[in-house]
C-alpha cells in the first residue's frame, strides 16, 4: 500500500499493488490515478521519439511557397528565422527562433530523457522535470500552426502560395508532442520500483 | 506526516483506491513497451519519406553560364512550354581562365519530370521583355519576375550538365531538327536580322537564325530556318528575294506602296517561290542566292506540294509503282497499237494491283506487258479485273526485284478524302484535298472524279492513291477521256488481297 493524489480532484488514496491488466482509479472523481509503472513511460517515449524525429524534417525541409508577382520564393522554418536575424530583426527573430525551434526540442527531448532513461537520479529527475514545465509553457509550436492558418485565409488572393513537405512533419509533430506531454505521467519519475 | 504514513499506513483515514481492469488493450497486456511505438515507427517513415522527397536523387542540377544576368534572381522559375520546370537555386560570378567575373554562372534545379531538358543541344535564355515594331514579348516578365525559359534539344543527345546560355532573349526555334536549316547567300544584308520571317505567298513559314559576313567578307550569309511543315517547299531550284521594307513606286497612277507586313517594314524579311516544276528537295546546308527583289514570272508560279497535314505522317512510308507499257503483240513499235501505259503496284502477297487497261486487253487480240525491261505475255495468271481495275499474280521473275507495298497498308475507302496520288518520286507526288473530288456522276465512270485544274496527265495513269490521314493505299488514279478520277479499291478485289 501507498499513498497518491488524483491528480484531477485532489483526493488522497492508498493504493494496493496493481496487477499486471489493473488499473487504480479515484473513488470520487472516477481518473486513473495509478497503473503499473512503465507503461506511461514507454507511451511518453513513444511519442516523444515520434515528435522528436519529425522535428527536424519540420524545421528543415520548406514549409512556405510563396509566389509573388512572379517571384518564387521557398522558405523552411528554420532558415526563414535566420534569414529574419540576418536582415536585421534580431529581436523577431531571435523571439521566434527562441519560441518556435529551440524550446519545443529541448522539451521534447527532456520528455524524451525523462520516460525512456531511467537512469537519472532522482534529484535531476526533479530538476528536469522542472525545466520541462517551464520550457513547456513557451514551446509554441502550435502557435505557428494558428500563424500559417491567419497567412492563408489573409493573404490567399493577394499572394499565391503553398505548403511545402514540411507542413505535413509540422503537424504530426505538434500533435506527437501533446501527445507525449498528455501521457507523460509525473508520478512515475517518484515511483521507487522505478530507477 | 510521510514517514507516519508510511510507517502505517493502514491506519490512514484516506479511502482505499477501486481497482479496475485495464480499458485499453495496451493496458490489458501490460506491456511495458506501448502499442504507441507502431505510431513512432510510422512518424519515423513519414519523415524519411518526406526527406527523400525533397532531396531525391536524380532531380537534375544543371549550370548554364550567361553572360548577362539581367536581374535574375534565386527562386525565379524554369519554364519550357509555359509552364515552370524547374528553379533557379543560385547565381555567382563566373570566375574562369579568361578572366575573373567575365560572366555568371546560373545553377538550376530542374523538376525530375523535366529531367529530358538537360541534355546536350538544349538552348537556355533570360527572358525579359522586348519591345520593337517587330514584335512584343516577354511582357509577363514587366511585373513579374525574370525567368529562365529553355528549349530542349535532339531527343536522342546525351545528358549534360553545362550549358552556355544564349544572350538573345528571343526563343530560339523549337524542333530545329525536323526543321530545314538552309543558307542565303546576298550581296547585302537586306535589313535582315535574327528572327526576321521568311514568308511563301505571304505566310510565314520560317525565320532567320543568324546574319553575318561569310569568312571572305565577299557576301552576307543568313541561316535560315524553314519549319518542318514546310521543308517541302523548298528545293533545289528555288528562288529567294528580299521583301524588306517598303516598295514605293511613284508613276503617272498615283503613289503606289507595296510591302508584305509591318513585321517585314521594321524586321526585313525574305520570300521565296518554288517553280511549276518542283526540283529535288533541298538539303540541310543548302546555299541559295538571295536576290534583292523577285522577278515577275517567280510570282505566277504556282506549283503543288504537299505540305503540313497533306503529308504523310512522318516516316510513312510511300509506295513505289512500277511502270508498265502494254502494247500488242506482232503490232509494230512505232504505230503505237495497243498501247498503253501505266503505273502498276506490287503486293507483298504475291499480286499486281493496277488500271484493267494496262493489265488485260481485247480478248481476240495478244498482248506483251513490259515491266522493268522485262516482257510477259498478258493475261496473266490470276487475272480479276472490276471497275477499271485489274489485279493478278506477279510474275516471278519480277518478285525479287521489286519493292513490295504490304497488303496491310491497303484498305477500302468509304467515301472522298483527303489523299496524295503518288508514283513513287517526288516530283510525282501530288496532294489532293477532298474538296478537289467529287463522285463521279457518269455511270460508266465510276469513283470520285478528280478537278480537272489540277496538273494531272496520262503520265499519272495507274498511280496509287494514298490516303493522308493514315498512309494506307484506298484507291488508284485512273485516267480516261483527258479526265482523272480516282477509283477506290473495290470490295471483291480486296478479298483477293487476303
Amino acid at each position: 500500500m501507498k499513498l497518491k493524489a488524483c491528480h484531477c480532484c485532489g483526493q488522497i488514496h492508498r493504493v494496493p499493488l496493481l496487477g499486471a491488466q489493473e488499473v487504480a482509479s479515484c473513488t470520487r472523481c472516477g481518473a486513473g490515478i495509478d497503473r503499473l509503472p512503465g507503461q506511461s513511460a514507454s507511451r511518453t517515449a513513444a511519442a516523444a521519439a515520434a515528435a522528436f524525429v519529425l522535428f527536424w524534417p519540420a524545421i528543415l525541409l520548406p514549409i512556405l511557397e510563396i509566389e509573388k508577382f512572379g517571384h518564387h520564393h521557398e522558405s523552411s522554418l528554420l532558415f526563414g528565422t535566420i534569414e529574419l536575424v540576418r536582415q536585421g530583426d534580431w529581436f523577431v527573430g531571435s523571439v521566434v527562433l527562441l519560441f518556435s525551434v529551440v524550446f519545443p526540442l529541448v522539451k521534447i527531448v527532456l520528455l524524451l530523457e525523462l520516460s525512456l532513461l531511467g537512469l537519472l537520479h532522482r534529484q535531476h529527475k526533479a530538476r528536469t522535470y522542472r525545466v520541462m514545465e517551464f520550457v513547456g509553457k513557451w514551446s509554441m509550436m502550435d502557435v505557428m500552426l494558428l500563424a500559417f492558418m491567419v497567412m492563408l485565409v489573409k493573404l490567399g488572393s493577394l499572394v499565391q502560395f503553398h505548403f511545402g513537405p514540411a507542413v505535413w512533419a509540422f503537424v504530426l509533430c505538434v500533435a506527437m508532442s501533446m501527445l507525449a506531454s498528455i501521457c507523460f505521467d509525473p508520478h512515475t519519475i517518484w515511483d521507487d520500483n522505478h530507477g | 506526516m510521510d514517514d507516519a504514513n508510511r510507517q502505517d499506513p493502514q491506519d490512514s483515514q484516506f479511502p482505499v483506491a477501486q481497482v479496475q481492469p485495464a480499458r485499453t488493450p495496451g493496458q490489458a497486456v501490460g506491456l511495458v513497451v506501448s502499442r504507441l511505438w507502431i505510431a513512432t515507427l510510422l512518424c519515423l517513415i513519414i519523415a524519411l519519406t518526406l526527406v527523400w522527397l525533397q532531396v531525391r536523387t536524380g532531380v537534375p542540377v544543371i549550370d548554364v553560364h550567361f553572360s548577362q544576368g539581367h536581374g535574375l534572381q534565386p527562386g525565379d522559375p524554369v519554364r519550357f512550354r509555359g509552364i515552370n520546370v524547374g528553379q533557379v537555386s543560385e547565381i555567382e560570378l563566373r570566375v574562369s581562365s579568361n578572366g575573373p567575373l567575365d560572366g555568371v554562372i546560373v545553377r538550376i534545379h530542374l523538376n525530375s519530370a523535366a529531367a529530358a531538358l538537360a541534355r546536350e543541344g538544349s538552348r537556355f535564355w533570360i527572358e525579359r521583355p522586348d519591345i520593337s515594331i517587330g514584335q512584343v514579348r516577354g511582357l509577363d516578365t514587366l511585373m513579374g519576375g525574370r525567368f529562365v525559359g529553355v528549349v530542349p534539344g535532339p531527343p536522342d543527345a546525351e545528358p549534360c550538365q553545362l550549358f552556355y546560355g544564349l544572350d538573345v532573349a528571343s526563343a530560339p526555334v523549337e524542333n530545329i531538327a525536323d526543321g530545314l536549316e538552309i543558307v542565303l547567300e546576298g550581296k547585302k544584308r537586306f535589313g535582315l536580322q535574327n528572327g526576321s520571317p521568311i514568308s511563301y505567298r505571304g505566310v510565314i513559314v520560317g525565320q532567320i537564325l543568324s546574319v553575318g559576313l561569310t569568312n571572305d567578307a565577299a557576301t552576307v550569309e543568313a541561316r535560315a530556318f524553314i519549319q518542318p511543315n514546310y521543308r517541302e517547299l523548298i528545293r533545289e531550284n528555288t528562288r529567294f528575294w528580299s521583301n524588306s521594307g517598303l516598295d514605293v513606286k511613284i508613276g503617272l497612277g498615283g503613289i503606289e506602296l507595296d510591302a508584305e507586313t509591318l513585321a517585314t517594314i521594321a524586321a526585313g524579311g525574305v520570300a521565296f517561290a518554288t517553280p511549276n516544276k518542283p526540283g529535288r528537295r533541298a538539303a540541310t546546308g543548302y546555299r541559295f542566292e538571295l536576290l534583292d527583289s523577285p522577278r515577275t514570272e517567280w510570282i505566277n508560279w504556282q506549283p503543288r506540294i504537299a505540305i503540313g497535314s497533306a503529308t504523310l505522317p512522318s516516316g510513312a512510308a510511300t509506295p513505289r509503282s512500277l511502270l508498265g507499257n502494254r502494247r500488242q503483240r506482232g503490232a509494230m513499235a512505232v504505230l503505237g497499237a495497243g498501247r498503253q501505259r501505266g503505273w502498276l503496284l506490287p503486293l507483298s502477297d504475291g499480286r499486281l494491283l493496277g488500271p484493267a487497261n494496262v493489265l488485260s486487253g481485247k480478248d481476240d487480240k495478244e498482248y506483251l506487258l513490259e515491266v522493268s525491261g522485262q516482257e510477259f505475255s498478258l493475261p496473266l495468271k490470276g487475272l480479276q479485273s472490276a471497275s477499271a481495275l485489274a489485279i493478278c499474280r506477279l510474275p516471278t521473275e519480277l518478285d525479287a526485284e521489286v519493292e513490295n507495298w504490304p497488303v496491310a497498308k491497303v484498305r477500302m475507302a468509304q467515301g472522298p478524302e483527303e489523299v496524295i496520288v503518288t508514283c513513287g518520286s517526288d516530283d510525282m507526288t501530288m496532294p489532293i484535298s477532298v474538296e478537289r473530288l467529287s463522285v463521279s456522276a457518269v455511270p460508266d465512270e465510276p469513283g470520285w472524279s478528280v478537278d480537272p485544274s489540277l496538273p494531272l496527265d496520262d503520265q499519272w495513269h495507274g498511280a496509287s492513291v494514298v490516303a493522308a490521314r493514315d498512309g494506307q493505299v484506298i484507291g488508284i488514279l485512273i485516267r480516261s477521256n483527258d479526265r482523272s478520277r480516282i477509283v477506290p479499291l473495290p470490295a471483291e478485289m480486296m478479298d483477293i488481297g487476303r
